[in-house]
């Protein structure tokens, strides 16, 4: 379970989010939407620890999270390999990356359609496929929260359509929670989710059907 | 042929280049790929102070250099890392007002006995016993824990953020990142020289990463390069009486070009 209890971010004396209060029960999926710098990502990035709030307090239970952050690492000629990479979202990290888990991650890589990166350096991946990288590494552990911020960005149509179903069939079969910063409410939609709409305050926090019952395309809420 | 090693100074050059080479190699990546290739150089200003005050105090100057280079690290990594100001900008002012302050102590000791250039340009061939102790103390400790916290020290490298949500102690390994260097750093100034030293840590990492494609392979070949460049530094410049870290850094330049020009030929 994450709570939100009161919580106000601030980067400076210029305030992100304000007054945020909500919760979000286990094996929820929800979408968190809302304008450019409405504060989604600071949002986030304080359930995921990476920012301290300036008032209230952040509660999450669940000691894995997998996590997908906005901004992805594309340094060009850093020395690391899709392996290395998918590796690091592994729980138990050993010196040496074993069989087992290259298997694990050649799965993970087939499914994604880019079997064939296993070895090579990250940075002379298109964006895309990186992107697909980074996907593996936040599920890799299986873990029961995921938090993925605008997770198919970079990501083609047909395989954005596939991601979707595969999240939805996670989500289902472990029950795990998914939270899901997107611009494309829209077309990503799925039954039975919920919708946080941000705009600096939570400005609407409940079922999808009654938020897209009110969507006035897309530029604002209900 | 070999009759240059029965002096017991080369004997002594070779060893320490042995332990400054890989420990360089182990740290260089560390340091390259978070753009703070300049942090040796700035500690290298701030050991030039400490080991003038040492030698003032005592005989043995490292044993008040690297405490006084450690709290250099800590206060620049703190600035820059607490007080939020740039890193090369918290590194400028450490080390110019260390270096201000180590001049003016010389300008006004009337008992100091040793040559400012030599400290300049170090002099790998009066290696003592103490120095070459320390130096592998030194490369023990970079080693260890280079490879005991391989994974968190890898990530922390390549992405500093998901590093922290990884809940990897970025403090503890940043800061065990720069005092190792600041040890090493203090050893090359007796021996490479102050000016000179840097290129220690910058060449393995850059050489190696025209071939290697992950870090591991950053390690190995940079410490072969960097055992290579030393060792053969050390030996030409005895036998063509050149400065020894002057030889190092033009064979570590050479290699460079060499190694960035085979690179380009493979691509074709």
């Amino acid at each position: 379970m994450v709570i939100y209890d009161n919580v106000t971010i601030q980067y400076g004396k210029v305030v992100a989010l304000n007054e945020a209060s909500f919760s979000i029960q286990d094996g929820e999926f929800v979408y968190i939407v809302g304008p450019n710098g409405s504060g989604k990502t600071t949002l986030v990035k304080g359930l995921v620890g990476l920012i301290k709030p300036a008032i209230g307090t952040i509660y999450n239970d669940e000691e894995f999270v997998g996590y997908l952050p906005q901004k992805l690492k594309t340094d060009f000629g850093f020395p690391i390999t899709v392996r290395e990479i998918i590796y690091s979202g592994f729980k138990n990290q050993g010196l040496i990356i074993g069989e087992g888990a290259t298997q694990i991650i050649k799965k993970w890589l087939d499914y994604m359609e880019i079997s064939h990166v296993l070895n090579e350096q990250m940075s002379v991946l298109s964006i895309g496929q990186q992107q697909r990288v980074y996907l593996i590494r936040a599920l890799v552990s299986n873990p029961k929260l995921v938090i993925l911020d605008e997770p198919t960005s970079a990501l083609d149509p047909a395989f954005r359509e596939k991601f979707m179903s595969f999240l939805e069939l996670y989500h289902k079969e472990r029950n795990a929670t998914i939270i899901y910063v997107t611009h494309d409410v829209e077309n990503l939609m799925r039954p039975n989710s919920k919708i946080m709409y941000v705009d600096r305050k939570i400005k609407y926090f409940g079922s999808s059907s009654k938020y897209l019952e009110n969507y006035n395309g897309g530029n604002g809420h209900v | 042929m070999f009759d240059f090693l029965q002096y017991e100074y080369i004997q002594y050059a070779l060893l320490i280049g042995v332990a400054l080479g890989v420990s360089a190699a182990f740290l260089s990546p560390y340091l390259i790929f978070t753009q703070q290739a300049l942090i040796a150089d700035g500690l290298a200003h701030v050991s030039f102070t400490g080991i003038t005050i040492g030698i003032l105090v005592g005989n043995q100057p490292l044993y008040f250099a690297i405490p006084f280079a450690i709290i250099a690290t800590i206060l620049i990594k703190y600035l820059s890392q607490i007080k939020n100001i740039n890193g090369d900008a918290a590194i400028g002012v450490v080390s110019s007002v260390a270096l201000a302050a180590g001049l003016i102590i010389i300008s006004q000791s009337a008992g100091f006995n040793r040559s400012i250039e030599g400290m300049l340009v170090g002099s790998i061939l009066t290696t003592t016993k103490t120095d070459l102790y320390v130096a592998y103390i030194v490369a023990a400790l970079v080693i260890g824990f280079v490879i005991f916290f391989y994974r968190p020290l890898l990530s922390l490298t390549y992405d500093y953020e998901y590093a922290k949500f990884s809940k990897v102690k970025t403090n503890f390994l940043s800061y065990g990142i720069a005092v190792l260097t600041s040890l090493f750093v203090v050893i090359g100034v007796n021996t490479i020289g102050t000016l000179l030293i840097s290129s220690l840590i910058i060449f393995p990492a850059l050489i190696a990463s025209q071939f290697g494609k992950n870090f591991t392979s950053i390690l190995s070949i940079g410490s072969i390069v960097s055992l290579f460049t030393i060792i053969s530094g050390i030996i030409i410049a005895h036998f063509l009486g050149m400065p020894a870290g002057s030889t190092i850094v033009i064979i570590y330049a050479v290699l460079l070009i060499i190694a960035m020009g085979s690179k380009k030929l493979i691509r074709r």
